[in-house]
């Protein structure tokens, strides 16, 4: 592409995107009436809920794999049977590490929807 | 961001004056309806998704920083709404002539009608980039921010659309 097309096509295009204002019609009206007329700037409450429990899932659930992980690393390590691991993996603190960080991965996508 | 602007919203974030809002929803109603005219197919999808972008902007007034001008805020806010909406309808497959026209056909120029057809043909992020680049004026670095492409992304994506309405406006190319 030369310069001098470049030009001309994007001449062009602002010569043919120049046009008058779209008519109001009542649309600022319509606007205004659908306004909430409680709390105009209050935060949306419900993407701040998301997010601070995604910040808090992902906090528990990286400190409980932090501190089980090496137990399950060190079954496999010392050749103990895939039952050992597999009990290690069922303890209660594995299964509430699964479930936060599976509701924070959940609240997440909520929260990034919101926003 | 022009003074008034600034006020407008400083009035309607102390929620003293409800009507200040009204005024930017005036001044700036007619650069998104026409956005978003252009890139759905349907008038009344438009303006309705318009609606919507004011309301939630009302709602997150907190929130805008003031780092770009305000309309590239607000079209970035209809563009999210357009993407989200898009998500749930089937939309008819481009065909030339089948644009939806941002103003009234009986005052259309033909040149306008020839590039509503043209644009309609683009790739919808070719058809946004070229929108907002001159349909809106908005500089490279508002486009990337109102649409969450990188910089790289929105020239690539605008040298790609005048490419190719170069060729779909060959007719109108001033010797």
């Amino acid at each position: 592409m030369s310069n001098e097309s470049g030009d001309r096509i994007e001449a062009l295009l602002r010569q043919a995107f120049k046009e008058p204002p779209l008519a109001d019609e009542g649309f600022t009206a319509r606007v205004v009436a659908r306004l909430p007329r409680s709390q105009p700037t209050a935060p949306d409450i419900v993407a701040a809920v998301g997010w601070v429990l995604a910040a808090l899932g992902v906090g528990i659930s990286l400190a409980v794999v932090l501190a089980v992980m090496p137990w399950n690393m060190l079954t496999f390590a010392a050749g103990k049977s895939l039952e050992r691991a597999l009990d290690l993996i069922t303890q209660p603190a594995w299964s509430a590490g699964l479930a936060i960080a599976t509701l924070s991965g959940v609240a997440t996508v909520f929260a990034i929807r919101r926003d | 961001m022009t003074g008034t602007e600034a006020d407008l919203i400083a009035r309607a974030l102390a929620g003293r004056d409800p009507e200040a809002f009204g005024t930017l929803v005036a001044l700036h109603q007619s650069a998104v309806r026409r956005f978003l005219r252009s890139q759905c197919r349907d008038a009344a999808w438009a303006d309705d998704l318009a609606q919507e972008t004011f309301v939630l902007a009302y709602r997150r007034l907190a929130g805008f920083r003031g780092d770009a001008s305000f309309l590239s805020w607000l079209l970035g806010i209809a563009h999210n709404l357009y993407r989200n909406a898009r998500r749930g309808r089937r939309e008819p497959p481009a065909e030339e002539g089948d644009a939806v026209p941002a103003t009234d056909p009986a005052g259309l120029s033909d040149l306008r009608q020839d590039l509503d057809a043209a644009v309609a043909q683009l790739a919808e992020e070719e058809r946004t980039v070229i929108h907002l680049a001159y349909g809106q004026g908005l500089s490279h670095r508002e486009i990337a921010a109102a649409t969450g492409m990188p910089m790289g992304t929105v020239k690539t994506h605008l040298a790609r659309g005048k490419d190719r309405l170069r060729g779909l406006l060959a007719a109108w190319n001033p010797r």
